[in-house]
């Protein structure tokens, strides 16, 4: 493991020290004996910082298509695809922080290179727009130049002597096999460049004091860009790295803003959010075709695109408070999923509503794919639903169940509700501890059928949603709602913290993060702010040694 | 007998010098072989090869474990598919799994390397392999003894590309992991696969000295930046150089003189319905087989369907997951007929290398071994006491034919079914088939049992999930040779 110093120091001086300067309010005066000005966590009177070990992290399948895509062109990435991206608590970034590629990985890695630059030199103008003399002066020095400029947009840094004679040398070697085409050469040349590790891996290594390392301009503007846009940084990014123009947070704040405003941010958090909340799974799920012929693929893909646009709503359209996520009773239909909630005014788009007649249904947890997605195939399941409110809206653990438990349940005598029949997980010891967590609150959900469908009853029982589960007493999904809602701020910038450094959270960075926790509620609790702030945050900025 | 083999001069010098030329993948030609047909002309071993087949959530033991022990057993009912591989058929039944963590699914895969799973978080149904799997172990050794490896080391497949989506961490994700951050993930497209096995042999400009050139570059590159990083992160990189290596051993690689097969129209995207499995499993096994035969690779992993993945058996009319039946008592003859349609697909490969001889009438069963197991022993208590095993293949005769092998009766009600010994130790004894050199397989180190346990009424309080026992029952005249 790195070695981490640990720096303890005052409020004030921290800020001077990182430039962190709060902004707006500042709530942690030295003045205010509480630190944090009494807001919650005993406050920020000290702030420590020891930063999460640095390292690589390797790009992911999808980082990597959305890279080339921006060098190579749209075409010439279509269908890139190289490697498995495994999870780890949660978030493939964590696993590209953490696990190796095979061997076989680096053979697909070559195959799918190598078809990628083919493609990109049957029309080499995307690649004139980094780089014009491929097309307007291919000659030698052409090489030199496709090296030393394309190089530092692909690796992310400026070229070194030797790396560039390097490449020229392959490209020269490629043009003689060719015949003398220059093409030929810049195609061994650009494999190259997309083989290595330099483009493959993000090194956030830093320099500076043993354990608190500070991340070059170039390292920053990656870790911004993979997290902000989930692809490699455009040319204006490196070129404020190269300026000094990341070297103050108000610079920093001005390229994440720049970011943000970009379709490929958007891109970019539609696959966070469809990797948080398994949105990207609703298109996969099965159902048993007998109790469901209603469930289709293309009914998947339009509770799915609802997810998504209820969340660009609030994002992207309304920079809204971000805790509207879970209690909205707003969303969005096609005609489809007009008729399918009840609701009129589904014209031949997408159109914006509020579903009518007590149905509580209150943001994500009263989407259909949602659900749908924590349901069998043929019922549905309190459990998956209570479990994915405990972890992914609250961000808690659950136990695992015990080892060697039969887990069925009773099949039915008569008619019951689904309460009924999970009433052993209550009176059964073994399984009450764990159960107590999860079923209370996935049963307020029952009118909600295994495939999201409103539903008076159940079984032609009365459905009862009020229940209470360690400590959190509700009526059903109105007051779940707003249970939501007072977890929300923490965990969404917890899950935003994984993402986008690859890393759990560590308890070196707990006050970076309640730093940001605050900013995001004095800011309103907007998620673009938050995403701007998270790359200003000391933690962020910083690494500890490599691992 | 199929002769559509080309001998070529440098084939010849490979079988008549060993070391003559590097890294040359063939197939066995009876041009190669000493007079009495039993070794190389150069006086080494004839290859052997080994393919792990995995199916999730486990087995009904009552209908799976035969009645009787010894070499003249009677298949049981979930047995029965095996029944024209039969003669080949070695099941182990009543060993204990020795992962130190009970939290469902993943100690089951230590089944398959011997170490209890790394960094568990069992509240969180997380966990790391715990070290390497048999088959990266063997496919090691492999490359380090043969005088001329095959061209690829191992390679990985998956039929269902549908995976649990409750647990986490890399251990039940992959059946093959050289390390708890090596995870070699199934790889589900036919067409990538056939890109691996194959697609180095189509017909094309021969840009060999250019793509080494670029290899070269590379390395450079990846031994720049592993000067920077820590011990972890130069790990990963050394795991990309030696995927250089390989990569590199592959271009240097004479086509084998085999024919290859077209590349599969088939690509398997994960999708709502999972229809295609059996049209899915006979392309990836055609495709495997053919590598076996060719010697482009020893080593391969095949996972039907993960541990809690989300897998319906539609192609036998089935329309809740397998995972959940096995959890549902009321579910069991679903689960019954999900085992024997698995069963089938294990059989559908086992037949191919059955069929599949090389020039002196030895079958690729006769040759290799397929190493087939879940992760748990008995789907509906996911217990992991008496965990089975299925080997169909003989390893040169290393390994006995027909046989069960019963190291602790089943006895009492499923809660009660207990288990003694290590199922390890099968994988000791298939190790040690391969090398006659190993002394042992696994982690040895005793560790601290956590959770709750089943099965044994007094489990120790330590246990190695590791092996050093050998399976005398299941070894052959050859073993040890």
């Amino acid at each position: 493991m790195a070695v981490a110093r640990q720096y303890l120091v005052g409020a004030s001086a921290i800020l001077a020290a990182v430039g962190l300067g709060l902004g707006c309010g500042d709530s942690s005066s030295d003045d205010d004996p509480d630190g944090g000005g009494g807001q919650g966590g005993g406050g920020i009177d000290t702030f420590t910082l020891e930063p999460a070990a640095g390292g690589i992290r390797v790009l992911t399948s999808s980082q990597l298509r959305y890279s080339l895509e921006y060098i190579l062109g749209v075409d010439a990435a279509a269908g890139f695809e190289v490697w498995s991206d495994s999870q780890l608590h949660g978030f493939e970034s964590i696993g590209a922080a953490e696990l190796a590629l095979g061997s076989n990985d680096i053979s697909t890695l070559e195959t799918e290179v190598t078809q990628a630059v083919d493609a990109a030199l049957l029309d080499v103008a995307h690649l004139a727009a980094f780089v014009p003399c491929v097309q307007s002066s291919p000659d030698a020095a052409c090489y030199t130049t496709v090296a030393t400029e394309l190089g530092r947009i692909a690796w992310r840094r400026p070229m070194e002597a030797d790396e560039i004679a390097r490449l020229v040398a392959i490209a020269e070697q490629g043009q003689t096999w060719g015949g003398g085409d220059f093409d030929v050469g810049l195609k061994y040349q650009l494999m190259a460049v997309f083989q290595s590790p330099h483009f493959i891996y993000m090194p956030e290594i830093g320099e500076g004091e043993p354990g608190m390392r500070v991340l070059g301009p170039y390292e920053l503007a990656s870790r911004m860009a993979f997290f902000l846009q989930h692809r490699t940084p455009d040319v204006t990014l490196l070129d404020a790295a190269e300026s000094g123009g990341l070297a103050d947070d108000e610079g920093i704040r001005a390229q994440a803003r720049r970011l943000l405003a970009t379709p490929e941010a958007r891109r970019g958090l539609d696959r966070f959010f469809g990797e948080l909340y398994l949105i990207r799974d609703i298109p996969l799920v099965s159902k048993d075709a007998t109790l469901f012929p209603e469930w289709t693929e293309s009914l998947a893909l339009s509770m799915q695109e609802e997810m998504l646009r209820s969340l660009q709503d609030v994002v992207w359209t309304r920079d809204a408070d971000a805790r509207e996520i879970f209690t909205s009773e707003d969303t969005f239909v096609d005609a489809t999923l007009a008729a399918f909630y009840g609701v009129t005014g589904g014209g031949a788009g997408w159109t914006k509503v509020v579903i009518p007649g007590g149905q509580e249904r209150f943001g994500l947890m009263g989407k259909a794919g949602l659900m749908a997605r924590f349901a069998g195939n043929d019922e549905t399941s309190p459990t998956k639903r209570g479990r994915f409110f405990r972890e992914r809206i609250m961000c808690r653990e659950i136990p695992a169940p015990p080892a060697g438990v039969d887990t069925t349940l009773d099949p039915p005598t008569g008619p019951m509700t689904m309460r009924q029949r999970l009433e052993p997980h209550r009176s059964d010891e073994s399984c009450a501890g764990c159960h107590a967590l999860v079923d209370p609150i996935g049963l307020a959900y029952e009118h909600f059928d295994g495939i999201g469908r409103y539903r008076e009853t159940d079984e032609g029982l009365e459905i009862i949603t009020a229940d209470e589960s360690l400590g959190l007493e509700f009526e059903g999904p109105t007051d779940l709602a707003q249970i939501a809602r007072d977890s929300a701020a923490a965990c969404l910038a917890q899950s935003f913290w994984r993402q986008s450094m690859g890393h759990v959270e560590t308890d070196g960075e707990a006050d970076s993060l309640a730093l940001l926790e605050e900013s995001f509620a004095e800011q309103g609790y907007s998620l673009q702010s938050l995403m701007v702030e998270l790359t200003v945050s000391p933690a962020f900025k910083r690494v500890g040694e490599p691992k | 007998m199929s002769r559509r083999f080309v001998l070529s001069r440098r084939a010849v010098l490979r079988g008549a010098t060993g070391a003559g030329v590097a890294c040359v993948g063939l197939p066995l030609l009876e041009a190669m072989l000493n007079s009495n047909g039993d070794a190389l002309a150069g006086g080494g071993a004839l290859p052997k090869q080994l393919l792990v087949y995995f199916i999730g959530n486990g087995f009904r033991l009552d209908r799976f474990e035969p009645a009787q022990t010894g070499a003249d057993f009677t298949l049981s009912e979930e047995l029965a598919p095996l029944a024209p591989v039969e003669s080949h058929l070695k099941v182990v039944t009543g060993l204990q799994n020795w992962c130190a963590y009970q939290f469902t699914h993943h100690e089951g895969m230590t089944a398959f390397n011997g170490y209890t799973c790394a960094e568990a978080v069992p509240n969180a149904l997380y966990s790391k392999a715990g070290g390497p799997t048999l088959d990266q172990v063997v496919a090691d050794h492999i490359a380090a003894t043969e005088a001329t490896p095959p061209i690829i080391k191992s390679i990985q497949a998956g039929i269902s590309p549908k995976v649990s989506i409750m647990d986490s961490g890399t251990t039940m994700f992959a059946l093959s992991h050289r390390g708890p951050n090596e995870n070699l993930d199934p790889v589900f497209n036919p067409q990538v696969i056939w890109q691996l096995l194959f697609g180095e042999f189509v017909d094309k400009p021969d840009d060999s000295e250019l793509r080494l050139a670029v290899i070269d570059s590379v390395r450079q590159d990846a031994n720049k930046l592993r000067g920077r990083l820590g011990t972890v992160d130069q790990q990963r990189i050394d795991a990309h150089l030696q995927g250089l290596s390989e990569l590199e051993m592959k271009i240097n690689a004479m086509p084998p003189s085999c024919m290859a097969p077209s590349q599969p129209s088939e690509t398997n995207p994960e999708g709502p319905s999972n229809g295609a499995l059996t049209n899915v499993n006979n392309i990836m096994a055609d495709l495997l087989v053919k590598a076996l035969e060719c010697d482009i690779t020893r080593v391969a992993s095949v996972m039907f369907i993960g541990g809690a993945a989300e897998t319906t058996y539609t192609e036998i009319s089935q329309s809740t997951n397998h995972h959940s039946n096995t959890h549902n008592s009321n579910a069991q003859q679903a689960v019954h007929s999900g085992v024997v349609y698995s069963m089938e697909r294990l059989r559908d490969l086992a037949v191919k290398m059955r069929d599949t001889l090389d020039p002196t009438g030895r079958s690729l069963l006769d040759s290799g071994l397929i190493l087939a197991g879940s992760d748990c022993s008995e789907g509906l208590t996911h217990s992991v006491a008496r965990q089975p095993y299925i080997l169909i293949g003989n390893l040169g005769n290393t390994l006995t034919g027909k046989v069960h092998h019963q190291a602790t009766p089943r006895t009492g009600t499923p809660n009660q079914w207990a288990a003694t010994g290590n199922t390890s130790d099968v994988l000791y004894t298939v190790l040690k088939a391969f090398n006659p050199a190993a002394t042992s397989v696994g982690d040895l180190t005793p560790q601290q049992l956590q959770g709750g346990w089943y099965g044994t009424s007094n489990p120790p309080s330590q246990a190695a999930a590791g092996s050093s026992t050998l399976i005398d029952a299941l070894t052959g005249p050859e073993f040890g040779a």
